[in-house]
């Protein structure tokens, strides 16, 4: 070796896990090259080497109402040693939503420009080169810590540890790469109260200024209605009023992803990307709570020093829980498309 | 509440993200066109100082049909890129001394020009990095790393990465390639020497 060498069911619909999607899809686990939007790389950096990458992503539209969110992510990776990268994020939080009312998951409207939405550390190991053995292959892990509901825009308690590996292979003298994530993450989450939205009859109070659906709903003080109409909406004890849930104890739940996407180079530093992500969520009461299926184009520069990258993901098969059954799509907890854009500098 | 929006408008947007793939594929493709590298008929002098002052350094041409250079692409494994490839016949006092290749291959983000020298028996006696412009790896540059294929041939056959020569950590794709690359100029060496009858 040379110097650096190395070598609804009813119950679910109430669960809203609202972080699902936010990190995973925010911020890219250590060491990911920019030629991918989401995929993570089974590549670490060079020791002694770092980046730091600010995120953008806008996830728009659930099939009714407005919808719009902008989230914000900040990193830093750094190479420990040559098979071994740590890194960590701060994200950040701005949304613009209403006419949506989702028992369990969207109370109502809610609108703000900019607000801290947590944070998260993280490391890989490699375990094989890319360009040495048949397949790259490294594991990742990270921690995170969110104080928002990415899908309300509200306040909620987030802690959830996520773990997966990574597969990589060079096509093509390195013209073409294939990559491969697999990955479970394991989630606790407690929203914040929004009892005092409501009036004491259990109207929707201006706080939650909810626009699509007038009247009463009733807001039972457990936070949870007993039963369910035909419309996927909820009923109180007495199946005579309109009901909204808003469970505020602890949830945990368990979310499976598999990733893959292709990367092409078709000109020095630029890169032509292509990605499928799938993701479903499990909770004890009603298994398989929703999935979802995210594919799109990236564009990437890869420079020696910054590298750019601008990609789109629509979702084009999704279920599992569903704001009206009627959708072919999952719009609780994922929207239409996603927007995202990467910008980093490697030192 | 509303209902979903028309099957129609999502059928369009999906359409409109297919567009958004093949577009730029299509508008790759017209990027790729590789421009063929300077044909000087001198080296450049950090590939000139390869062979001794004394030797005089004449442009070969790659002429190998199709079929020759397939079977030296499945020998290598990788592909020969003939627009990226020059080549000088070395002779010394009128007796042939070896072969002056400068060939590229792709590193990280960017091509990687280096330069070769093979002796006459087939041993490399020279090896030299004429451009590499990669955000890591710039150990490939060093002699350390490079003294790894002095004296290697296909006779030998010492030119396994991560066997006889090192990986870089941050030019891992960058050394592989390079150490592809050389093996794949020897073989192409083998294949001119086999065309010419010599």
């Amino acid at each position: 070796m040379i110097d650096r060498i190395d070598a609804p069911a009813r119950r679910g619909a109430r669960k809203p896990a609202a972080i699902a999607l936010a990190a995973a899809l925010c911020l890219p686990a250590p060491g990911a090259f920019a030629q991918f939007i989401a995929l993570t790389s089974a590549e670490t950096r060079p020791e002694g080497s770092g980046k730091v990458q600010q995120t953008i992503t806008r996830r728009a539209d659930k099939g009714r109402g407005e919808y719009t969110a902008w989230n914000f992510g900040t990193s830093f990776e750094y190479g420990v040693a040559n098979n071994f990268t740590v890194g960590g994020g701060l994200r950040f939080q701005s949304i613009e939503t209403s006419g949506l009312l989702v028992p369990g998951y969207l109370p109502g409207d809610e609108s703000y420009s900019f607000k801290f939405a947590g944070f998260d550390i993280s490391g890989k190991h490699k375990f094989l080169n890319t360009a040495e053995d048949f397949v790259g292959l490294a594991a990742f892990w990270k921690a995170q810590h969110d104080t928002l509901d990415k899908h309300s825009g509200l306040g909620k308690k987030v802690y959830a540890l996520e773990t997966g590996i990574a597969l990589q292979k060079y096509l093509m003298e390195g013209q073409l790469t294939w990559r491969a994530n697999v990955s479970v993450k394991g989630i606790h989450a407690t929203r914040d109260d929004v009892a005092n939205a409501f009036n004491a009859d259990g109207q929707v109070s201006a706080n939650v200024r909810h626009n699509g659906q007038p009247g009463t709903l009733y807001f039972p003080a457990s936070g949870m209605c007993s039963e369910e109409d035909d419309a996927g909406g909820f009923l109180d004890d007495n199946a005579d009023r309109a009901c909204f849930e808003w469970p505020n104890f602890a949830e945990m739940e368990l979310e499976l992803k598999f990733a893959t996407g292709v990367s092409f180079r078709f000109m020095n530093n630029w890169y032509l990307s292509l990605e499928a992500l799938y993701e479903e969520e499990y909770e004890t009461e009603v298994n398989r709570e929703r999935y979802s299926l995210f594919a799109g184009p990236g564009l990437h520069f890869e420079g020696r020093a910054f590298s750019f990258s601008v990609g789109y993901l629509q979702q084009i098969n999704g279920g599992g829980e569903k704001i009206d059954p009627a959708d072919d799509l999952h719009y609780i907890e994922k929207t239409d498309n996603e927007i995202r854009i990467k910008l980093a500098y490697n030192f | 509440m509303r209902r979903s929006k028309p099957a129609a408008a999502r059928i369009r947007r999906r359409r409109a993200a297919v567009a958004a793939v093949l577009m730029p594929a299509a508008a790759a493709a017209a990027a790729f066109a590789v421009p063929a590298a300077p044909r000087a008929a001198e080296p450049p002098e950090a590939a000139r100082t390869l062979f001794p002052p004394a030797s005089r350094l004449a442009p070969a041409p790659l002429n190998l049909s199709g079929d020759r250079i397939d079977a030296v692409e499945d020998a290598a494994g990788v592909r020969v890129r003939p627009r990226r490839i020059r080549i000088w016949r070395a002779e010394d006092g009128g007796r042939p001394a070896g072969w002056l290749f400068i060939d590229q291959v792709i590193g990280k983000h960017e091509f990687i020009t280096y330069a070769l020298a093979v002796r006459e028996d087939g041993a490399v006696s020279g090896f030299r990095i004429l451009e590499y412009l990669e955000s890591y790896g710039g150990e490939v540059q060093r002699e350390s790393w490079r003294a790894q294929f002095y004296g290697k041939s296909l006779a030998n056959s010492g030119l396994v990465f991560g066997r006889d020569i090192d990986n870089i950590s941050g030019a891992t794709l960058s050394s592989r390639n390079l150490t592809d690359g050389i093996r794949k100029l020897l073989l192409l060496r083998e294949a001119l020497m086999g065309a010419s009858g010599r």
